[in-house]
């Protein structure tokens, strides 16, 4: 088929279109990454340098070396990482019941689901003067135990839906054919609905390693995760650690990154927590 | 208790004997409900108990019980009472601009190119990025000399833009507020598109056939049907919103002054940082049944859905 001008001219305006807004909502992340290649004179040059002459790899050599970046980002993992297993191992068993046999009925459920609504700051006081009580401060048990407040209503109202989704057939039969029920489970509907378990991990790593007011309140020294980190780079702003801030940034939206491009359709009804279907 | 609103059969031929099918569904969530009784139940009642005492940890002092006492001193405070009109002017506007940037793009995206897939992946990348690094990136690109907003603006204008965009106390709630479009928009975008696309194509050939122009399409089927999925993204954005903290930590520490002070933000300085706790724990109380309104009218929402009258 023939294009007409017109046709031209719409086609190229919507790629412009479309091009800008992306770009728009790409910016704060390129900006990141310019800035963390830049040297502290580029950084400090006007008009500002939109990509760095000289790109350096120093602010990230001196980050995982002198700043100890290296131990925040252990941090983050241990505590994100050990949420996550903790998480799913409560979750899967709690949704698997919720799913099959309804316990507690709607009301359950919905209690379970609201609790992800509940205000961070209502619970962070209390866990703090607890936490001081019982020596759980600056512990990594007591953080991973503090993200399961948020983290498990949402893995389990997903998972709750991929449970139910599961056509109930394949698993009769598959008990019918000598399976337990446990059996049936593990190998037959945990590998068929892996790739909504990968989504719900990803999603409460995330969702953990992102934190900053729980993450601000309860770790100290030696647990301190990678957002407080930034945060800290800020209250005494020098050019070195400008550069090597955005250089801990852009290690640390890595997560953000994987979530969005493989479980994108995953997000909307993880975030809306099952309000809508993804 | 159904999600997806599915209703499921009852167990039939699962379990073995009545007595285990009644026990096993409990012994597997045994653990969940033990774990949420101890993280969040426990310290809620305890931080309910705190609200009602003088309990200040700066000073070696026990508890004091005093009533409703920091209830009533939370009305009286200036700076609490600015924090929860700041908290409005924050999130209201970014509220209704990341509504209407979502709903253009989801428009603009809705329908078939290439690559089409990709662009939606990226343009939902700000959902995921922790708000601290957003914040973080945005105060890099607000510095008025090296950043990379006011650059971008003067080469739009054709000369040097300076702008303060954290200087005054109108200009940094802006910015607050548009670190929440940058991260919200998206977040719309998706829910709406899921929206359209949901719409049946039948529906539009239908009326065109009919003779409906553009507009009278958009008016009569796109707009109604987005209906219940916009009203949900739009209250679950602003349940998220009430509870704005990280943004306003790193961007703009409250200030200039007190003038970005959020609810959540105040609530967390007189709690955490000067360690009245047991006022702080009050505020909290506060925070937590403003969410709980947002969020009973949100159940609301599914409820009208469901008798179908949304």
């Amino acid at each position: 088929m023939k294009r007409t001008a017109w046709q031209w001219t719409r086609a190229t305006g919507f790629y412009v279109t479309l091009l800008g807004v992306t770009g728009a909502f790409l910016l704060p992340t390129l900006w990141i990454i310019s800035t963390s290649l830049k040297t502290p004179g580029e950084y400090f040059s006007f008009p500002p340098l939109w990509i760095p002459r000289q790109p350096t790899l120093e602010h990230y050599r001196l980050l995982l070396g002198e700043y100890g970046g290296v131990q925040y980002f252990r941090n983050s993992l241990i505590i994100s990482g050990g949420n996550t297993l903790f998480v799913l191992a409560l979750s899967i068993p709690a949704a698997y019941a919720l799913a099959r046999y309804q316990v507690g009925g709607r009301v359950l459920a919905f209690w379970i689901l609201a609790q992800r609504m509940l205000p961070p700051i209502a619970l962070v006081i209390p866990l703090f003067l607890l936490y001081t009580k019982l020596s759980l401060l600056n512990t990594f048990p007591g953080l991973i135990l503090a993200y399961t407040i948020f983290n498990i209503p949402l893995a389990v109202w997903l998972l709750i839906g991929f449970f139910q989704d599961f056509p109930r057939a394949i698993q009769e039969q598959a008990m019918v054919d000598g399976c337990s029920e446990l059996g049936s489970v593990i190998r037959i509907i945990l590998p068929l609905i892996a790739p909504g378990v990968m989504v719900v991990a990803l999603l409460t790593f995330t969702l953990c390693w992102n934190d900053l007011l729980l993450a601000l309140t309860l770790t100290r020294s030696s647990t301190r995760t990678i957002m407080v980190f930034f945060t800290s780079a800020l209250y005494s702003p020098t050019d070195v650690q400008y550069g090597s801030a955005s250089g801990s940034i852009v290690l640390g939206i890595v997560p953000a990154f994987v979530l969005a491009l493989c479980g994108q359709r995953y997000l909307v009804r993880g975030l809306s927590a099952g309000g809508i279907k993804g | 208790m159904n999600p997806n609103g599915k209703v499921t059969r009852e167990q039939s031929s699962i379990s073995s004997s009545r007595a285990s099918r009644r026990m096993k569904p409990w012994l597997l969530l045994a653990p969940t409900l033990l774990v949420m009784l101890v993280t969040t139940v426990f310290p809620l009642a305890y931080s309910l108990m705190v609200s009602f005492t003088r309990y200040e940890l700066a000073r070696e002092m026990g508890w004091e019980f005093t009533g409703l006492i920091n209830y009533r001193d939370a009305v009286g405070d200036q700076r609490f009472l600015a924090s929860a009109i700041q908290t409005v002017q924050i999130i209201v506007p970014a509220l209704v601009m990341s509504f209407v940037l979502g709903f253009s793009i989801a428009l603009l995206l809705n329908r078939p190119f290439r690559w089409r897939g990709l662009f939606v992946s990226i343009l939902a990348v700000p959902i995921m990025v922790a708000p601290t690094a957003g914040a973080m990136a945005f105060a890099l690109m607000l510095t008025p000399k090296y950043g990379a907003v006011n650059d971008l603006l003067s080469i739009l204008v054709g000369q040097r833009v300076l702008i303060d965009w954290l200087g005054s106390p109108g200009m940094a709630k802006l910015s607050v507020a548009a670190v929440q479009v940058w991260r919200w928009a998206p977040f719309h975008m998706l829910i709406l598109l899921a929206g359209l696309q949901a719409i049946p194509d039948q529906l539009y050939e239908a009326a065109r056939v009919d003779g409906a122009t553009r507009v009278q399409l958009f008016g009569h089927i796109t707009l109604p049907l987005l209906r219940w999925p916009a009203l949900v993204g739009l209250l679950i954005c602003f349940i998220d919103l009430v509870k704005i903290f990280d943004t306003v930590y790193v961007l703009t520490g409250g200030g200039p002054g007190t003038s970005t002070e959020t609810l959540t933000f105040y609530t967390y300085h007189i709690g955490l940082r000067f360690f009245h706790v047991g006022y702080g724990a009050a505020l909290s109380f506060y925070v937590l049944g403003t969410v709980l309104l947002l969020s009973v009218l949100l159940v609301q929402v599914f409820r009208w859905r469901k008798e179908g009258v949304v």
